[in-house]
């Protein structure tokens, strides 16, 4: 009876280490991948009528920030912004924004209440969203992960870079 | 005969004061005409700036609804969305409400009589495109809440709501446009009132001076 019972802990134990085994095993590959996900370029993209090809990292940020409304050749610019938990948006805040979602809130509010635009950024929710209103508002301009970007999605270089070039800055 | 010394004192004294009133009634009369006119002309001034500003916030909506309108009628005809995470990753909800309109200029000038100072056709042309302001929020509401209850739909029946999304952006960009042309028509006339000068500009930029102009003169 003993012994009966000595055998079966040592088999719950032997499970629970194997179970331990395969989790510190596993973790790696884990850290791996979501910093791989974390680590995926944004692509900015814009309507495929566009005459911008190039862009600084100075006039993005203007642009998504609403000090400048429109394109060299006078068409309105249309911010199109994925909606709140999106990975890319985080990016967005992050590197063009430097601001949190608070933040980001106020600032869009304070522009409106200074009529200092007409109205904010417009929400999509998806990757498929965002593409296909670039493609159907002239003038728009978004940001998705560069493995969603579709070919009929004109992908601006900023600062001479695309997303696969080394030091591109929307990492 | 003479007449008394006083008596001419009295007809002399009395015309002084006779005069005196009536001069004090017209500049009192001048100044509340005037006082009337400044708050006629703020009034307007005040119409001309509300009307440019909802006239940008239809302009910045407006792309923007007609891309979506545009999306949903080749959704529609491919029967892409058959769940509502499918409706709400292709169209979403929030991006079908209407721009938010400003009023206030309208409602001040009930508030403090300024209408009252202005003249017939102006006043007209702003009752008119604050009716079809109010008409529009009113559809607008309306649509949008429609599209919100065609939205919970079940596995299956996502035409309904597609449909329903299609039929309200449809009228709302129809309303949009039509709004606009009223804005128009109503910063035409306040600008003739105005003057060229009076009208004020809007502090962003999407006003006229950095409003795109078409090509080669067109």
């Amino acid at each position: 009876m003993r012994i009966a019972t000595t055998a079966a802990t040592r088999g719950t134990l032997w499970k629970q280490v194997a179970l331990v085994c395969a989790i510190i095993l596993c973790l790696p590959l884990h850290v791996a991948r979501s910093q791989s996900s974390s680590r995926q370029a944004i692509a900015i993209v814009v309507n495929p009528k566009s005459t911008v090809t190039d862009i600084s990292f100075t006039e993005l940020r203007r642009i998504f920030l609403g000090e400048q409304q429109f394109w060299p050749d006078r068409s309105k610019i249309t911010l199109l912004v994925r909606a709140p938990v999106a990975h890319e948006r985080e990016v967005v805040l992050d590197e063009i924004y430097r601001m949190d979602e608070d933040q980001f809130r106020q600032y869009w509010i304070g522009k409106m209440f200074r009529a200092e635009v007409a109205g904010g950024p417009k929400i999509v929710y998806s990757s498929d969203m965002a593409i296909n209103l670039v493609g159907v508002i002239p003038g728009s301009i978004t940001f998705v992960l560069a493995s969603e970007a579709t070919p009929n999605a004109r992908v601006l270089r900023i600062d001479g870079k695309l997303p696969s070039d080394p030091g591109y800055p929307l990492k | 005969m003479r007449k008394p010394a006083w008596l001419a004192e009295v007809i002399v004294q009395s015309i002084a004061v006779t005069v005196s009133i009536l001069l004090a009634l017209w500049v009192d009369q001048w100044k509340q005409r005037r006082s009337a006119q400044n708050l006629a002309t703020q009034s307007m001034i005040s119409f001309a700036k509300e009307i440019k500003q909802n006239e940008a916030r239809i302009d910045d909506i407006l792309p923007y609804h007609e891309g979506l309108r545009s999306m949903l009628a080749h959704v529609d005809s491919t029967h892409a969305i058959h769940t509502q995470a499918q409706f709400q990753g292709a169209v979403g909800i929030d991006g079908l409400r209407p721009p938010s309109l400003l009023q206030t200029a309208w409602q001040t000038a009930l508030a403090t009589g300024a209408l009252t100072h202005l003249d017939y056709e102006t006043v007209a042309a702003l009752s008119l495109t604050y009716t079809l302001q109010d008409r529009f929020r009113e559809d607008s509401r309306t649509g949008f809440q429609a599209v919100m209850q065609a939205s919970d739909f079940k596995p299956g029946e996502a035409e309904m709501a597609v449909h329903s999304a299609g039929n309200y952006l449809r009228e709302t960009v129809t309303s949009e446009n039509d709004l606009r042309a009223t804005y128009a028509q109503a910063e035409d006339i306040l600008r003739k009132k105005l003057g060229k000068d009076d009208v004020p500009a809007v502090p962003d930029s999407t006003t006229a001076q950095s409003r795109p102009q078409p090509p080669n003169g067109q």
